[in-house]
């Protein structure tokens, strides 16, 4: 099988983060760049299905400026066949539709029979870049996967979806099709000794600029900001009966709580 | 005036409550920007649900029937979708940020070459146009989001816009649509019940803590049947908790130990030092239970229960049973 696995590189986001002077994206000087941890779990399957399958290979394909390589060769690190760059040089916010774009247009060429992403990206949260990859590829695609199995014959992938409130949903995909991991699918990897040998050498090779062609101009981020801390919190009043039915009614509007009602 | 179309989720021929805050917030986007409002319902068996929710909103439903859509696959939702929303050359398509909404909307934006922003919780002006809010960087920033001029899919975060309360003044006119589209590349092979399930700290989405305010390590107990109400959640612990040995140190949350931001975090008996804050300030929303109202944990919890935990938790469960059959 020739599975393509799609990693992102961010900006370390865990500690605390300022706005940079543009208004527009947080200040990364001094921040450390890694890949987003999401796209591990994508990385780790990927190896996974690899190595159940001889002969198969794992290319990891990162968009975005140089040093993006750094993630792509991380992927290697991890056990990945080999990296590619797509150059994407925009710093800051950039469009989903223009990443998806970029590698579709990578993965038309090489016709990947499995292309693995992560859920989201810690940066901009959009969960989008493989939906929308699917879709230019014209290939069926699930999201939320928190089991996948590829049939033994390789014509198709058996996943399980993690939704609303602890179900499961059961989708055969039928091959070449993407997968969007969730965490806890798998536990990822650390790098082994010679697979980190190996990644020094690999050369990671850039590919050509394509134009981004979409039929409109993409969205724009206008502002970056914190958000306000609220001040007092909510205490809830009434009987301690009366209390549990409206922390009830509070969980059940934001969606935290569904039962299999 | 170009349309605003809502595409309605329904769970088992009845109206998930998200499709009801969609249509709220499609009502705050029209107030922006003016359009007529239309809603999509889409399954194999719609009438039913279809008259519900035009009687509830008062809005026009187009129902489209297809015997194959007993079961979801993205491939069958993008056909139907697309080939039913072209047509109307909607200005935005509004989608509920769930499960199926997240994993099709973006997809059908392609289809119907739109734009698509996802996880939207708040709508305002940014410089005369139309700005959406969102979360990023695990919610630590926001972004404002102005979507491009033709047509857009944006998919709305469940509990971001309430549903209206008022019932409309006449219902929606509900038209029954025949659909044929298929799927012959994907199949639905049906759902799992959910199951009691805890994932580990970073992976949860719901983290119940314990406190040295919990009183004894039986109680436990009330924490871990607590967290089995959610789905992804996970149990943790304040550094007094875990120096008692009540839970190992890899559950404790705060300087010394794991900082998190889950979408919630309940904090059972935690009195909310500086120390326990840092690492848990960051989840989505806080909710604190504690018997001493003065603890500093309500300045920073959204929800507080002065109450005594050992009384309360049954309680909340027991509400939940009754609501949930859990």
């Amino acid at each position: 099988m020739k599975i393509l696995v799609c990693v992102k590189q961010v900006a370390d986001s865990e500690s605390v983060i300022e706005i940079g002077p543009s208004g527009e994206w947080i200040a990364e000087e001094g921040l450390v760049f890694r890949m987003n941890r999401f796209d591990e779990y994508a990385v780790e399957e990927s190896l996974v299905i690899r190595d159940a399958f001889p002969g198969s290979t794992v290319t990891a394909i990162s968009a975005g400026p140089k040093r993006a390589e750094i993630t792509a060769r991380r992927a290697i690190e991890m056990g990945a066949d080999r990296g590619v760059r797509v150059p994407l040089e925009t710093p800051g916010y950039v469009s989903p539709m223009a990443v998806a774009f970029l590698i579709a247009a990578h993965a038309r060429g090489e016709r990947y029979d499995l292309i693995l992403c992560g859920a989201m990206a810690e940066d901009d949260m959009q969960a989008q870049v493989g939906p929308l990859l699917a879709e230019m590829l014209d290939i069926p695609s699930a999201t939320s996967a928190i089991a996948a199995t590829v049939s033994g014959d390789a014509s198709a992938i058996r996943v399980e979806r993690e939704i609303e409130g602890g179900a499961r949903e059961l989708i055969d995909l039928s091959l070449p099709a993407l997968v969007a991991v969730q965490p806890g699918i798998n536990r990822p990897r650390y790098p082994s000794l010679s697979n980190v040998l190996r990644a020094k050498i690999h050369q990671i090779p850039t590919e050509e600029p394509v134009a981004a062609a979409h039929a409109q101009t993409p969205e724009r981020l206008v502002r970056l900001r914190l958000p306000e801390r609220s001040g007092a919190s909510e205490m809830l009043s009434g009987s301690p009966a009366e209390k549990a039915e409206k922390l009830l009614a509070i969980l059940s509007t934001k969606s935290l709580l569904q039962g299999a009602s | 005036m170009k349309p605003i179309v809502i595409i309605a989720e329904l769970e088992s021929g009845t109206p998930h409550p998200a499709s009801f805050e969609a249509v709220s917030f499609a009502r705050a986007l029209a107030r922006l920007e003016p359009g007529p409002l239309r809603i999509i319902a889409f399954g194999a068996d719609v009438r039913n649900a279809a008259l519900e929710i035009a009687a509830k909103t008062g809005v026009d439903v187009s129902a489209l029937e297809n015997e194959h859509a007993a079961g979801y696959t993205a491939g069958l939702w993008k056909e139907a979708l697309a080939t039913s929303i072209a047509p109307l050359d909607p200005r935005f398509v509004v989608v509920p940020h769930t499960a199926r909404g997240y994993d099709f909307a973006p997809g059908l934006a392609v289809r119907l070459g739109a734009g698509c922003v996802t996880a939207v919780e708040a709508l305002q002006m940014d410089d005369g146009a139309i700005g959406l809010t969102r979360s990023a960087f695990g919610g630590k920033a926001l972004m404002h989001i102005v979507p491009p001029e033709g047509c857009t899919v944006l998919t709305v975060l469940p509990g971001a816009f309430p549903p209206e309360e008022a019932a409309p003044a006449a219902p929606g006119a509900v038209t029954i649509l025949r659909n044929n589209a298929r799927d012959a590349r994907s199949r639905a092979l049906g759902r799992t019940a959910s199951e009691v399930e805890t994932a580990s700290l970073n992976e949860a989405e719901v983290i119940v803590a314990a406190g040295r305010g919990i009183g004894k390590k039986e109680n436990l107990a009330l924490i871990r049947a607590l967290a089995a109400l959610f789905p992804r959640s996970a149990v943790a612990g304040s550094r007094a908790v875990c120096d008692a040995g009540w839970l190992e140190y890899a559950r404790q949350v705060g300087v010394t130990g794991k900082t998190v931001s889950p979408r919630l975090y309940i904090a059972c008996g935690i009195s909310g030092t500086a120390q326990h804050v840092a690492g848990m300030k960051n989840a989505q929303t806080i909710i604190a239970i504690n018997t001493d109202p003065g603890a500093p944990i309500f300045n920073i919890a959204h929800y507080g229960v002065a109450e005594d935990l050992t009384r309360f938790i049954p309680l909340f469960i027991e509400a939940c049973g009754k609501v949930y059959k859990v």
